[in-house]
């Protein structure tokens, strides 16, 4: 048996910069089953006559992966090929593994380039294995889909990704990770839970297995925020209609740390229990743990749901809560009135002197994804620096 | 009793700020911003009768209040806001303690968001500063 290069898959990113991360190693599954599909399906394209393929077709090609090359995300791609490999190229007259090559990229490049029409051998059958290759690129990423020994090829986004598989499809697969609450559960015909994000108030139905849907379970008894991590079903708007199947699950207060105050949320409002009726002047009131609790919840709930840093967390005179951000010109704060369930929102814009400011009822549906659609404004939308 | 207006731009102005107000060094931007019972005046010490020292002791050891130390903005910074600063020397009686070196910022007739904006631009300058009294830099939790 010898070996000789297939492809150069070029993996592009920040996170490939030293090394390739191991949960892309399935891209490289993916990739090969999608060229067998494409060699089967030019196969019977050109032999119509035939009812099958060839004795040994697919198991004739088979990819290995040899090494990463040092310092990069360059996966050497090789192919094994045995006499018998040659033979049955010798006797169908083509390497149909090697134009299946050739059709993927191609068919990347006319992707690319908002072409109409892709390569005759890429049917609609073939266009829907796409869905499996490129699952794990995040929106940065890139696979170079290169001939062996080059550097140059198709690149291959999750964008692209998206373009070929939605041909065919009416939704697509992608990794998805949403917060919120868990409103409905049942067993029935299979394990399902519905969650109301926080983000987008949308409800969302989830299949899952056994162990993720009893901490759904647990989450909705318990009224619980949770982050469930798996695949999702989007459309072609690219709106999330489902998710198929739940990889992670976490409770709200088990999330991790994030930039900016390195004193997790919990933490910091907790030491208010301490304070005394009287604190900073003599009508300042006492902290209920209960409240606090609510509050520390809910901050954490929403900084997770819109990737905001973790805040710095103060107490307020009149016993509310008070969240701040400082991101460069902008001074975003949330004060929370845990009794009244009341919010203010304020940002300013310490070198032009524009101010922001809003107040809702957090006992009023969608109050808290309107809360935390302002504050990621000032860090991530229209308004950040 | 509030009198007249102080107008030596470079005149410091101490703020007490309470300790569950600094978090990681970090002040909060309400520390400059008066109360709802500080009738939208907020108290300082004038650089020109005591200093940051004096300040933070009258806070502490007099009135018997928390403080992390004394931080400070200039007069001109609180002009730049179109904040006036009027003195404010309190005499005992009618209270424990006299203090001739009160002053008031002056925030009324501001808009909430107004309040946050002016509050969170002398605490930055406040910052920049650093915290004068005690010297030590570490203005932690």
């Amino acid at each position: 048996m010898t070996r000789k290069q297939f492809a150069t898959l070029i993996f592009q990113g920040d996170r490939f910069r030293a090394a390739m991360p191991v949960e892309v190693l399935p891209e490289l599954a993916a990739y090969q089953e999608l060229v067998v599909s494409v060699a089967k399906g030019m196969y019977a394209r050109r032999n119509p006559q035939r009812k099958r393929l060839p004795n040994g077709f697919v198991d004739s090609f088979r990819l290995t992966l040899e090494r990463v090359e040092e310092g990069s995300a360059i996966p050497v791609v090789l192919r094994e090929t045995t006499p018998a490999t040659y033979a049955l190229v010798a006797k169908l007259g083509l390497d149909y593994f090697e134009e299946a090559r050739q059709v993927v990229e191609s068919s990347i490049r006319a992707a690319v380039s908002d072409l109409e029409t892709l390569p005759v051998d890429m049917s609609p059958e073939v266009l829907a294995k796409f869905n499996a290759f490129g699952k794990t690129l995040k929106d940065d990423d890139a696979i170079v889909v290169a001939p062996p020994e080059s550097r140059e090829g198709a690149r291959y986004t999750k964008a692209i990704r998206r373009k070929l598989v939605l041909r065919v499809q009416e939704s697509i697969e992608e990794p998805v990770t949403i917060v919120g609450s868990v409103i409905s559960v049942g067993r029935e015909p299979t394990y399902l839970f519905e969650i109301r994000q926080l983000a987008s108030y949308v409800k969302v139905e989830i299949r899952s297995s056994k162990p993720f849907f009893e901490q759904a379970v647990r989450a909705l008894t318990e009224e619980t925020l949770v982050s469930v991590s798996g695949t999702g079903l989007f459309d072609r708007r690219g709106e999330l209609t489902k998710m198929t199947d739940v990889s992670d699950m976490s409770l709200a207060e088990e999330f991790v740390a994030r930039p900016g105050c390195a004193l997790p949320i919990d933490q910091q409002v907790a030491s208010f229990e301490h304070l005394a009726p009287g604190w900073y002047n003599p009508k300042s009131p006492g902290f209920d743990p209960v409240d606090l609790k609510w509050t520390a919840r809910l901050f954490k709930a929403v900084v997770q749901a819109f990737d905001l840093p973790n805040p710095y967390v103060y107490p307020t005179p009149d016993g509310g809560v008070r969240a701040e951000w400082t991101a460069d010109q902008w001074e975003v704060a949330v004060t929370i009135d845990a009794k009244n369930r009341r919010t203010e929102v304020f940002a300013t814009e310490v070198s032009t002197g524009e101010v922001h400011e809003n107040a809702f009822m957090l006992d009023e549906a969608g109050s808290e994804s309107m809360m935390g659609r302002f504050l990621a404004q000032h860090f991530h939308g229209r308004h950040a620096a | 009793m509030t009198g007249e207006r102080l107008t030596d731009a470079d005149e410091l102005l101490f703020r007490q700020v309470h300790p569950s107000w600094v978090r990681e060094g970090r002040i909060t931007r309400q520390a400059f911003q008066p109360t709802s019972k500080d009738e939208l005046k907020l108290s300082v010490a004038r650089s020109s009768v005591t200093d940051a020292k004096g300040a933070y002791e009258h806070h502490t050891l007099q009135l018997g209040l928390a403080s992390m130390g004394s931080w400070a903005v200039s007069v001109g910074e609180c002009r730049l806001q179109s904040l006036v600063v009027l003195e404010d020397p309190l005499t005992s009686p009618p209270h424990a303690f006299p203090d001739p070196a009160h002053a008031v910022v002056d925030f009324a007739g501001l808009s909430r968001g107004q309040r946050e904006l002016k509050g969170a631009i002398l605490v930055r300058a406040a910052e920049a500063r650093g915290r004068l009294y005690p010297e030590d830099d570490d203005a932690s939790r």
